[in-house]
């Protein structure tokens, strides 16, 4: 009965949510305070029966319920408590039940963030974000039913698949929606100030900061996501350009491009349209990824449920793209230019330059993404756009805007003059031109290895003079040691420096992504016991094999040691590890060994074995650590630009304050 | 226990036909390694997973591609023949990426027709954007002398402003 | 599914569409009392300025920017701020120093807590919570001080686009900078 609870929790969520999306968009048109604070309510209402609902499905996981069509799919008995709350967001229905209660979720924490403030904006942001939550529950409702019952009850459920049974796909879809699901709001206070024609720096400023916030948990979901295919798929790879992969980069791309714009806004008054364009495109993409995802539209190894949400997702993407386009047509006339550009040479044309990359490479990926379909369509042929078409097309953009990163912010506002130009570049591009011409000579004559690791290292040298350059501007103007310096020019200014610690992270995830490209070593060996395989200058020996029964799986662990030296040193044993689930004996899955040094992974994947031997492939990645530490950086980067200015020193309080109510 | 060994026995065989078991018509082709195959297969993408290369791919139609490509090897084919052996077998989907050719030509020509495009677009735009400015600031003594009022005032407030 | 359930689902609905439905019948009241938002577009406008001259002197601390450009953009920053200043005096004497003002009342209301309060701090301070002074409250609050000065506003969404100062309907010239204005 407690499941058909859940399931009018959530027809009563839908009313309710469309309820506030009238009174939300009325509200803000009649200037009502009673409507507006009615459509808070709904979202508080909407937000209390998705987690409700949400419990409820959590129970049916936790307590074994396998009358549930769900529970049974994606659970079973044996398997850890861990992943039986995380199955949860394991299958389609319970993964769009978890995007609406992040999504309620947000929508809670704008709504008591801007309870008294915004009063104009706040009744359309509801509505937008109501409106969205109401898709979702249509779908809940009348789609994919996540409360669909069974009129007996199995003794036991089906598994959840062993792909998902890992730590890091458990945290990495949790970043992920985290990401997605808050672009929304960005998008819900660009169709606010639209609607309400209030389009000063006001919103600017509040979009940008929830930009950030999505922003970052996106650039934390992917590097997750990277880090799983990584550890568990064990082809040595952390990227595929797979439709699923390319869905959670797209909107990372044109959020971020917005984070550039936006700047440009809030100093100059420029690019307003522009700006609503890119808060349109990437929340059109966010929900284009869920469709693409959701739908099994795009063929993908990700897409683990299919099911009939595509006409849905199509009916709302229309929706969003022509009402949106046809409000900023209305409003056109308000989102008029404030100044001018005075140069090319400027941080304003470095911006502009930055923009058009980053849409390009967003068309770029797009395209290849959907180019199977359309060719299929047209040609009848399948065809298959991977990794060769994706770095062939998408490198050398990626290299000019590695370009553009070390140049834009040695720009200054405005103008820079030529004397100003070569003052900047000078030790940057000395630097970087010293050390291609050693890396032509000594390292490798390839072109793109050796441009490209170039470009990060003119990159940093930028970061790292910006930063002295900055810390000696505060020390002359305020006389503080070097460490105060550079904290309160973070602290202070933490949208800039915090910038270039973030870009300091994207440098060291394109120096890894070079080296993986470019520069792995791999090997495919059969082994007996006590046999060894060299490779790179490291020894790898099979030790022999393990088997052990956990609650639901088998793993089996080979044992490999890794001698450095030519065998005479002994660095670590790693054990690549096998794991075959009772529920899905034919789908083994992979752990891989890993002894990580700073200048490479060794790598180690079990393939198979027999009585006294086994296959073992072996890759040595360069530099892959350097992935992951850049999206360490990302993160604390992120956090400096977030982290709030301190407060204005505050003059002592006048008696009486002069302002008549 | 007995559990355990039954699985161990299962996937034993399992395994042993997956990545060890040469298939019997391949005995010719044992003097090729596999690493020699997966200089091969590098270039070869899974025809059924989609964004799978086929040295990462664990498929069972994948061994047997690979299987192919010991026995092409050992018969002295080069890695082009190869491929385009499978392309003709398969189907252009092998190849990972669009062939140059036909509709599929707008694969390669639309994205770098679309950045060019753009790139222009901006171009004009910002340059339309700078003929806007005056040449000069209006020269100072034209401009209303600031009273001292409120030029503290605005120091005061720039002094706050940090 | 069961009657008992649908029962369940009733008495789960009708608090929900109670508490929903509640503020529709208090008295009406409007979100904010006048449309403009003139002067919380002069107050953003003035932070922005005072934030570029402050880019641009760290720009030029920091070799980006040479001494001439400095002193042009430095200029012609301060001559916007300045007239924004003026501006803001004109429609609301006193909400220049809003800031100042806000910052106090907080502060003062931060003291308090949640004891009651009587002066005309604390009274500012229940009604505004933004700090910047760039809000519609602020902008309520700042419009009606100017409202007791009987200053009557016309509404001015435009702005000049050379300096960014504000632009009158009608005028031909900047006020601020005497650039031809374009034709709207």
């Amino acid at each position: 009965m407690i499941f058909h609870i859940g399931s009018l929790l959530l027809v009563i969520a839908l009313v309710v949510s469309f309820f506030g999306t009238v009174v939300g968009y009325w509200g803000g048109r009649t200037r009502s305070a009673n409507l507006a604070a009615s459509s808070f309510h709904a979202v508080y209402a909407v937000a209390g029966l998705v987690l409700a609902a949400a419990v409820i499905l959590w129970y049916g996981l936790l307590a074994d319920q396998f009358q549930l069509a769900y529970v049974w799919n994606h659970s079973e008995r044996a398997l850890p408590l861990f992943y039986k709350f995380s199955a949860l967001w394991g299958g389609q229905a319970g993964s769009l039940l978890f995007w609406t209660l992040l999504l309620s979720g947000y929508s809670v924490a704008v709504a008591l963030t801007f309870r008294t403030r915004q009063a104009a904006l706040m009744p359309f942001v509801n509505a937008t974000l109501l409106i969205t939550s109401f898709f979702f529950l249509v779908l809940l409702v009348f789609s994919v039913h996540p409360f669909e019952q069974y009129e007996f009850r199995p003794a036991d459920g089906q598994g959840l698949n062993p792909l998902l049974q890992n730590y890091w796909m458990v945290i990495h879809p949790i970043m992920l929606y985290m990401g997605w699901v808050g672009l929304t709001v960005p998008f819900a206070f660009a169709v606010a100030s639209l609607l309400s024609k209030k389009l000063g720096n006001n919103w600017v400023r509040i979009v940008r900061r929830w930009t950030l916030i999505p922003w970052m948990f996106l650039s934390a979901g992917i590097i997750m996501g990277s880090q799983w295919a990584y550890m568990e798929l064990g082809w040595g790879g952390y990227w595929a350009w797979d439709p699923v992969e390319n869905a959670s980069f797209l909107p990372w791309l044109t959020a971020t491009a917005f984070l550039h714009s936006i700047i440009i806004q809030e100093r100059r008054g420029m690019l307003k349209v522009w700006n609503m364009v890119l808060v349109w495109l990437t929340y059109v993409l966010v929900i284009l990824g869920t469709f693409t995802t959701r739908s099994g539209i795009l063929e993908s190894v990700h897409s683990f449920a299919q099911s009939d949400v595509g006409p849905y997702f199509l009916g709302f993407l229309i929706l969003i793209i022509f009402s949106f386009i046809w409000l900023l047509f209305d409003r056109m006339p308000l989102l008029r230019s404030e100044s001018a550009m005075d140069s090319v040479l400027s941080r304003e044309a470095a911006f502009l330059a930055n923009n058009w990359l980053f849409t390009g490479i967003a068309f770029a990926v797009l395209w290849g993404t959907f180019f199977p379909m359309f060719s299929e369509i047209i040609t009848g042929q399948r065809i298959s756009v991977a990794a060769p078409w994706f770095n062939k097309v998408t490198g050398p953009l990626f290299l000019l805007l590695f370009v553009m990163m070390g140049i834009g912010p040695l720009l200054g506002w405005r103008r820079t003059s030529a004397n100003k130009l070569r003052e900047q570049f000078t030790w940057p591009l000395l630097l970087s031109l010293l050390f291609a011409l050693v890396y032509w000579l000594l390292v490798s004559k390839q072109f793109y290895p050796m441009m490209g690791l170039t470009a990060c290292l003119f990159v940093t040298a930028t970061i790292v003079q910006e930063f002295l350059r900055g810390v000696l501007a505060r020390r002359a103007a305020t006389g503080e040691n070097p460490f105060t310096a550079t904290w309160q020019l973070m602290r202070r200014n933490g949208q800039r420096y915090g910038g270039y610690i973030v870009h300091l992270g994207i440098v060291l995830i394109g120096a890894a992504v070079i080296g993986n490209q470019f520069y792995v070593q791999t090997t495919n060996v059969t082994l007996a016991q006590g046999e060894s395989a060299d490779l790179a200058g490291y020894r790898f020996t099979y030790n022999g094999l393990s088997a052990e029964h956990q609650d639901n799986r088998v793993e089996y662990r080979a044992y490999v040691s890794i001698f450095a030296d030519d065998g005479a040193r002994l660095l670590r044993t790693v054990s690549p590890q096998r794991n075959v689930y009772d529920k899905n004996p034919d789908m083994p899955t992979s752990e891989v060994g890993i002894y990580v040094l700073p200048s490479e992974d060794l790598y180690v994947v079990l393939n198979g074995w027999s009585e006294n031997s086994a296959t073992f492939s072996i890759f040595v990645n360069p530099l892959t650590l350097w992935l992951w530490v850049g999206g360490v950086l990302i993160v604390l980067g992120t956090l400096i630009a977030l982290w709030p200015h301190p407060r204005r020193k505050t003059v002592p309080a006048p008696a009486g304050v002069p302002v008549r109510a | 226990m007995n559990r355990v060994i039954h699985l161990l026995r299962l996937t034993l065989l399992l395994f042993v036909f997956l990545a060890l078991g040469q298939p019997l018509y391949a005995q010719d082709a044992s003097t090729v390694t596999a690493d020699q195959v997966n200089e091969v297969a590098r270039e070869l993408w899974c025809p059924l997973c989609s964004g799978v290369r086929l040295d990462g791919c664990e498929l069972k139609a994948c061994d047997q591609m690979k299987d192919e490509i010991a026995i092409k090897l050992a018969a002295g084919d080069d890695t082009e023949s190869i491929k385009s052996y499978f392309v003709t077998q398969y189907g252009p989907q092998v190849l990972g990426e669009p062939p140059r050719s036909g509709f599929n030509l707008l694969a390669w020509i639309l994205p770098v027709a679309v950045l060019l495009g753009g790139g222009l677009f901006v171009l004009t735009r910002g340059r339309s954007m700078m003929q806007d400015i005056r040449p000069a600031p209006v020269a100072s003594s034209e401009r209303p002398v600031p009273d001292d009022d409120y030029a503290r005032r605005l120091d005061e407030e720039l002094a706050r402003h940090d | 599914m069961t009657w008992l359930s649908l029962a369940i689902g009733l008495i789960i609905a009708l608090p929900v569409i109670a508490y929903v439905a509640r503020p529709l019948f208090t008295p009406a009241r409007l979100l904010y009392a006048t449309d403009d938002s003139r002067l919380g577009d002069l107050l953003a406008r003035k932070d922005t300025v005072l934030s570029n001259i402050k880019e641009i002197e760290f720009d030029h601390q920091t070799g980006k920017l040479n001494t001439e450009d400095y002193a042009q953009y430095n200029q012609r920053l301060r001559g916007q701020a300045l007239s924004l200043l003026k501006r803001i005096d004109q429609i609301a004497p006193g909400a220049g120093d809003l800031d100042t003002q806000l910052e106090a009342a907080i502060a003062a209301r931060r003291k308090v807590a949640a004891a009651p309060v009587s002066d005309a701090a604390a009274a500012t301070a229940a009604s505004v919570t933004e700090i910047a002074g760039t809000d519609d409250a602020t902008t309520k609050q700042a419009t009606e001080a100017g409202g007791a000065k009987e200053v009557v506003m016309q509404r001015s969404a435009s702005f000049c686009h050379h300096c960014g100062a504000p632009v009158e309907p009608g005028d031909r010239f900047c006020r601020a900078c005497g650039t031809r204005l374009r034709e709207e």
